[in-house]
């Protein structure tokens, strides 16, 4: 099982880095979200310092919509998704190798997104190990749920509008969790915010294991 | 009598319109269908 | 065949039955009692005054709203593990019955805050998580009404269902969780949750009984008009091809 994540994640991260989609398309996107923000809040006042937990984990979520139907999307192509169920492995790495390859592309996202938020919006950045956690926690659950749900839209022709109706309120617990513990480590009191990565982690370990146990039956049909 | 009597109505009728409502849309919706349905395939009535 | 049918009575066309229609009429018997005790017989609220009269109907549409959602989440489980069609149509009906149940409380319930609390929403952890809910079926429906493929539909709503009533509680969690670490939750003090006795509880009493006998009516029917729905869906394209043709056919 791990083997198999091991390569489907090695392969999305290969397609990945050859056709640079999420490093040219989704990445701006994240930035273009930033200072939309900037407009719609006056920069002046000290709104956007405040706000900055909510509205970087905002643009993470939004970006994070875009690399999933990235990721569904390099299957529906040439039926690929018949290759994937042919190809013998398990359908529980198929579900984790996707897990890893929209993590490490979110991971990698959400650091470039932090430099932003840290530049424009002269954030002071504190409490290095809190946010580190959260953002991998965090990560995480977006990319179990988010790729278990994603493939419920796969393969239909209304998937990019299906998509962020089913996920997004099923995340809201993952945006108020991640937004408290960034909160939480840019006050200076870290305490606060680390039940929220508890909580998270729960969130993250069911959709993993409702991932592992419902993929295969998801890949068969149709 | 307050002027609460307002949002007490205004509540009733919301409650008993909206189930009203989708009653009466699902009992159309029912006699419709049932006519393109043989009357063997219902196993009520 | 034809001539039994023929002789049947009324309600053959319909998703009626004798049963449905004694639950209806005891249905709108109850309807018309709450109605009665709610709005004439009982008395206003101490602390609430006249505005108490809207929660004999909020406060059951709630909980069979509720209930609405297990029953879907268990009848989407049952499907996948039995691979019940009966179960998958239950679970169908009650969704979008409870998808009604919880338009109806936020909106009744958006109604008694605004003299109760001044505003019609606070960021309340009830209110919140039962906007989410509403959000999860309406997810929910939107997969089960896919114009794709039956077992397509099916499968992939019932994972959904599956997965609905853990999403309602860890969200309802986490919206809890959220306010009171920021405030005290001291808004519903005085509200849902305050003590009601006498014909105020006995209204109450009925407004579930109504409410509930509603509900069972509408599951039935729902059901069987789900029922109805996935029938034609099987026979729908062959009838339709057998109809194309008499027509162009001359008689």
């Amino acid at each position: 099982m791990i083997r198999d994540a091991l390569l489907i994640a090695g392969k999305d991260l290969r397609l990945e880095l050859r056709s640079r989609v999420a490093l040219n398309q989704v990445l701006p996107f994240a930035l273009l979200v930033l200072v939309l923000f900037a407009f719609a809040l006056d920069p002046d006042k000290s709104v956007l310092t405040q706000a900055t937990p909510g509205l970087y984990w905002i643009a993470v979520l939004f970006s994070a919509l875009l690399a999933l139907q990235r990721s569904f999307a390099i299957e529906a192509t040439d039926g690929n998704r018949d290759a994937l169920r042919l190809s013998g492995l398990d359908p529980a790495g198929i579900f984790l190798g996707k897990v890893m390859a929209v993590s490490a592309q979110l991971l990698v996202l959400e650091a470039l997104l932090g430099v932003g938020v840290a530049v424009l919006y002269t954030s002071r950045i504190e409490g290095w190990i809190l946010l580190a956690v959260t953002s991998v926690v965090a990560t995480a659950s977006i990319a179990a749920a988010g790729t278990l749900y994603g493939v419920l839209a796969a393969g239909l022709r209304v998937r990019e509008t299906l998509l962020p109706l089913l996920l997004l309120p099923v995340l809201a617990p993952v945006l108020i969790g991640s937004t408290r513990a960034f909160e939480a480590a840019l006050n200076g009191s870290p305490s606060e915010g680390w039940p929220w990565v508890g909580l998270m982690s729960i969130f993250a370990s069911l959709y993993v294991v409702a991932g592992i146990f419902g993929f295969g039956p998801l890949l068969e049909e149709s | 009598m307050s002027g609460n009597w307002g949002y007490v109505v205004a509540a009733w009728v919301i409650v008993f319109g909206g189930l009203g409502t989708y009653s009466v849309r699902t009992i159309l919706r029912g006699r419709s269908i049932s006519k393109q349905v043989p009357p063997e395939k219902r196993r009520w009535s | 065949m034809t001539t039994q049918l023929d002789a049947a009575p009324e309600g053959l066309d319909s998703t009626g039955s004798r049963g449905t229609r004694v639950l209806g009429v005891l249905a709108i018997v109850g309807l018309a009692a709450l109605a009665l005790f709610g709005l004439v017989l009982s008395p206003p609220d101490a602390s609430q005054g006249e505005v108490v009269r809207i929660l004999y109907v909020h406060v059951p549409s709630a909980t069979f709203a509720y209930i609405g959602c297990f029953l879907t989440t268990i009848g989407s489980a049952m499907f996948l593990w039995r691979r019940s069609a009966w179960w998958e149509l239950v679970a169908y009906a009650s969704a979008e019955i409870a998808t009604v149940f919880t338009a109806i409380v936020l909106v009744t319930g958006m109604i008694w805050g605004r003299p109760t609390w001044g505003v019609f929403w606070v960021w309340d952890a009830r209110l919140t998580s039962t906007a989410m809910l509403l959000l999860l079926l309406l997810g929910y429906l939107a997969v089960r009404r896919l114009p794709a493929d039956h077992d397509v539909r099916t499968k992939r709503s019932a994972i959904i269902g599956l997965l609905l009533v853990p999403n309602v509680i860890i969200v309802r969690q986490s919206v809890q969780w959220w306010r009171t670490l920021h405030q005290k939750p001291t808004l519903l003090a005085n509200g849902v949750g305050a003590k009601i006795e006498g014909l105020m509880l006995f209204s109450l009493f009925i407004g579930f009984i109504a409410i509930g006998l509603v509900f069972a009516w509408l599951l039935i029917h729902r059901f069987r008009l789900a029922w109805l729905e996935d029938q034609l869906d099987d026979a729908g394209l062959d009838a339709a091809i057998a109809e194309r043709r008499s027509e162009g056919e001359p008689s």
